[in-house]
């Protein structure tokens, strides 16, 4: 299978890494050969029409950046090279959903599957992208783009054969869980353990988008959209983030045998997301970078699945599963 | 909350005299019944002149729920409305920011008015320049509840406050 990886930060660099690792696994359990052709960043284009060596991968891994390559841009690329499977990597943007969007636009219409962790054209244009690979008989897969390593949204799809899914919700984002995490240890104000996260890496240095709910927000569009089959807007959702979260909002919460985690909820009536009082003992009441998230089914009552929500690795894990779904989808057609 | 005790409200009329509503209530707490809440409106007397009084307890049974009326009844107070209801609902939120005592009185006051749900329990905590309150609803459904709640929202909003609710519960 050729593969495009667009995007060549922390999570392509992973992925390429992962594929390395696990390419007898693959072969022998799935009969399945990624061939990475082509990878593109900001600084170039590199392309090898009969894939790459591994060393050659390692060799990029390390350098860090496409080094020596062509010109182009990816839509450009993506057009010309003949490959099978386009990884869109690249940085979300949630105004625009730009350049993912015209990456991914441009590999349906070139006839090349997709999978993505980008939330930017998934919030943006989800219905658009969604009725565009159906068009043009491309899969389009972006289990990567919610909870990290929680494969939530594939695993809601295959329990959509039997359940019902009235109601997702989640804790969502590791950073602001983290946060809040330590504000409930520490009994410290949020600005100080913000400082203490963007130090060890776990917080942006510009980590607004995470601590007003932003990103939060748009996982729960993406759920909303793809889970629940709605058509909602990023601007539907009522979302309040944790910047007024005081430490003696977390000591009066915890004395009443309760944890304040900031949780997103999509379901027929409400689409939210805002601090809430999660009991001690509940399965959302996860700590640390943890995220969490509930599927509320008809069937199955309740189902919630724990993982690490964000690192490249644990979110390479969810491309990775991506990749074998569409592998074992075009072996069924 | 306990499963199977029983939240009643017991509308009472009383006379306005000194120590009145001290015998009345005394009984209930004999029997064992926890009082949530009392509501004496001495501005609105009845036409014989007497001070109608709302009281909201919770009970373990009906037995000892007979024993606090027939009680009641022996003391000579008029027992206007008997509301019974053997589940109750219960849930607790947060509200935070710059808020003083008159805010305080205001969400109870707005809350208690709606007559379908109450706050039964209010602790506040102080930071430097905001302060957290964190309230425990009672209401007769889950429904009343989500009332209350749409009405701490309303009020949360005009007031710039936080409101922290409780995780949404299986729809």
């Amino acid at each position: 299978m050729k593969i495009i990886v667009v995007g060549f930060g922390n999570l392509g660099k992973a992925l390429v890494r992962i594929l390395l690792q696990k390419k007898e696994f693959l072969e022998c359990k799935y009969g399945l050969s990624p061939q990475i052709i082509a990878v593109v960043d900001e600084y170039g284009v590199l392309i090898r029409e009969k894939g790459f060596s591994a060393k050659e991968l390692l060799g990029l891994v390390e350098k860090g950046r496409v080094v020596g390559g062509k010109r182009m841009s990816g839509r450009e690329m993506i057009r010309e090279v003949e490959g099978e499977v386009v990884f869109e990597l690249t940085p979300t943007n949630i105004e625009t959903g730009e350049p993912g969007l015209s990456h991914i636009r441009e590999a349906m219409l070139s006839g090349k599957h997709v999978i993505t962790s980008n939330k930017g054209p998934l919030v943006v244009a989800f219905r658009e992208l969604e009725e565009l690979s159906k068009k043009r008989s491309v899969e389009f897969r972006y289990s990567a783009s919610v909870g990290g390593a929680i494969p939530v949204i594939s695993f809601a799809r295959k329990l959509l054969t039997g359940n019902k899914i009235l109601a997702v919700r989640g804790v969502l984002n590791g950073t602001t869980n983290y946060i809040l995490s330590r504000m409930s240890q520490e009994e410290v104000p949020l600005d100080i353990v913000v400082r203490e996260a963007q130090e060890l890496g776990i917080a942006e240095k510009d980590p607004s988008l995470d601590l007003e709910g932003v990103d939060t927000a748009c996982k729960i569009t993406i759920l909303a959209n793809s889970v629940l089959g709605k058509k909602v807007k990023l601007r539907e959702v009522k979302r309040e983030g944790i910047l007024r979260v005081t430490p003696e909002v977390i000591r009066l919460a915890h004395e009443a045998g309760f944890a304040v985690k900031l949780v997103g909820t999509a379901s027929d009536r409400v689409l939210e997301v805002g601090p809430r009082l999660v009991p001690l003992h509940h399965p959302l009441a996860v700590s640390g970078t943890l995220n969490a998230v509930t599927l509320e089914l008809d069937l199955a009552r309740e189902i919630t699945l724990t993982g690490f929500g964000a690192g490249p690795q644990e979110t390479s894990s969810s491309l990775l599963g991506d990749l074998v779904d569409i592998h074992q989808s075009l072996a069924g057609r | 909350m306990g499963v199977g005790k029983i939240l009643v409200r017991l509308e009472l009329e009383l006379e306005d005299v000194p120590g009145q509503l001290v015998r009345a209530l005394e009984p209930i707490s004999r029997f064992g019944g926890n009082i949530k809440s009392v509501v004496h409106r001495r501005e609105k007397k009845t036409k014989l002149g007497l001070v109608p009084v709302t009281v909201v307890l919770e009970i373990g049974d009906k037995g000892r729920f007979r024993k606090i009326l027939s009680e009641l009844r022996t003391q000579g107070v008029r027992i206007t409305h008997v509301g019974e209801k053997e589940e109750f609902s219960e849930k607790t939120v947060l509200m935070a920011g710059r808020m003083g005592v008159e805010d305080l009185r205001e969400i109870t006051e707005r809350i208690n008015r709606t007559g379908r749900s109450r706050i039964s329990d209010m602790r506040l905590s102080m930071g430097k320049e905001e302060m957290a309150v964190r309230l425990r609803l009672n209401g007769e459904d889950e429904r009343t509840l989500e009332e209350a709640i749409s009405l701490l929202e309303r009020i949360a909003e005009e007031k710039g406050l936080l409101l922290v609710k409780t995780v949404e519960e299986r729809t």
